[in-house]
């Protein structure tokens, strides 16, 4: 597994592996940076570079799982991240994949039933998602922040917030990925409407992409934020 | 119940040449072979659903094999030549043959395949029963008290439902059920399932 390291350039990052385009705009980063490496734009941008090679070489491979660079980076920074995420998300893949599924529906002559009951379908899923993502941004991620800020400028924790756990306040992501597989396989194996095959190619196109982008996320806010709020609840509670 | 296509002939020209023909016909596996020893056993002949295209000197072997299970043979014969006995009854194709005459074969073989098959992944019936009354929103237990069979004996056939389908959630196997016929959507409120 080759790393991408602070001294390769941007442009190659984004040639291995175009689907980090997103993720590289995530940070406020756009095309047209030339010759310039990581470490020159980051530094450039303020953005820690540690934090930066751990967010895309997760994205890069699968595997790859960052011990050694906790704590190089504040919460803080992660939870940026994860918002432009959901911004992301919010904003463009989820109305992107309702437009195509609409599309899709429309382009059946006949026989639109099936069709219209994996839109019911999506939405369902849309909505479990969407609410996932809410009771993030309205409660996880505030908490994440008010623990942090003990932790490196000493405002002090609320009682109500000291008994509290990350591990307990992350929800669970089975339920959305599971209607996720749900939605695919109902396409991909049981669909048997009359439609368009481009538009339906295009749909699954989106679907697939949008999996891989969730699992990655999913993995940042199980394997990174979770572990390191642990680690600073502890710190705090042990009066460090 | 599976279904496969066999070609036996010593021609690789022969074999070949009808596998490409047949495969636009026919989605599913086609073996080719050479001769009777590589011919698939008595216990997998009696397991699926055969159409054999054979060579018309090993023809009596085949309808041998034949017997006591799903095998359909079809004789691949030369130009003009003629049968007798009891190959008179079984239909032919020849080297001259165009590809309607073997749709009509491959299309009639797909129609009597058994229903099973027919793309919904193999539920048995009393998986089709339990999945039909999960996607009305009925519960374990009510499941359970309405076939008279245990909880974990419903718990274990859902397993085997999502294992074969790869579908989960609730809703998604609603969907699936509707979707195959096995509920009319007038029976349930769609917004609350869904
Ligand atoms: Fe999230
Ligand atoms: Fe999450």
């Amino acid at each position: 597994m080759k790393l991408f390291a602070a001294e390769d350039k941007l442009s190659r990052v984004v040639t291995d592996n175009y689907h980090l385009l997103p993720v590289i705009n995530r940070f406020g980063i756009r095309l047209g940076f030339g010759d310039a490496t990581i470490g020159e734009i980051c530094s450039e941008r303020n953005i820690p570079v540690s934090f930066f090679l751990v967010i895309i070489n997760a994205f890069h491979h699968p595997d790859y799982f960052p011990k050694s660079e906790f704590l190089k980076f504040s919460p803080k920074l992660i939870v940026d991240y994860l918002r432009h995420t959901h911004q992301y998300y919010l904003s463009w893949v989820v109305p992107k994949m309702e437009r195509q599924l609409e599309n899709l529906v429309e382009s059946s002559e006949a026989n639109a039933e099936d069709l219209k009951l994996i839109i019911l379908f999506f939405r369902k899923y849309k909505s479990e998602l969407l609410y996932h993502i809410k009771d993030e941004e309205d409660s996880v991620f505030p908490y994440v922040l008010r623990v942090t800020s003990a932790f490196e400028d000493g405002v002090p924790l609320t009682r109500e917030d000291y008994g509290k756990s990350i591990e307990t306040y992350e929800k669970e992501h089975s339920d959305v990925d599971e209607k996720m597989t749900d939605l695919k396989n109902l396409v991909i194996k049981f669909l048997k409407a009359d439609y368009n095959d481009n538009l339906c190619n295009d749909f699954l196109i989106t679907l697939f992409r949008f999996e891989r982008d969730l699992i990655d996320h999913a993995r940042i806010e199980d394997k990174i934020l979770v572990p390191m709020i642990a680690r600073i609840e502890k710190m705090l509670k042990n009066g460090q | 119940m599976a279904s496969s296509i066999i070609i036996l002939h010593q021609s690789e020209i022969v074999r070949k040449g009808l596998a490409s023909m047949v495969s636009t016909l026919w989605k599913k596996e086609i073996i080719q072979i050479a001769d009777l020893n590589q011919f698939p056993d008595r216990d997998f002949c009696r397991k699926c659903n055969l159409l054999v295209f054979a060579e018309t000197s090993l023809a009596d072997e085949v309808l041998d094999l034949a017997e006591n299970s799903n095998i359909e043979t079809v004789l691949i014969t030369a130009n003009n030549q003629s049968t007798s006995g009891e190959l008179e009854s079984l239909r032919c194709v020849n080297l001259y043959s165009d590809i309607s005459l073997l749709k009509g074969i491959v299309d009639d073989f797909i129609k009597n395949e058994p229903e099973s098959t027919a793309g919904e992944n193999d539920l048995t019936q009393r998986e089709k029963e339990i999945l039909r009354l999960v996607a009305m929103g009925y519960s374990n237990k009510e499941i359970a008290d309405s076939l008279f069979i245990s909880i974990h004996t419903v718990i274990t056939h859902r397993k085997n439902i999502t294992g074969k389908l790869g579908i989960k959630s609730i809703s998604g196997l609603t969907v699936y059920a509707i979707i195959n016929r096995l509920i009319d959507p007038a029976q349930i409120d769609l917004e609350k399932f869904i």
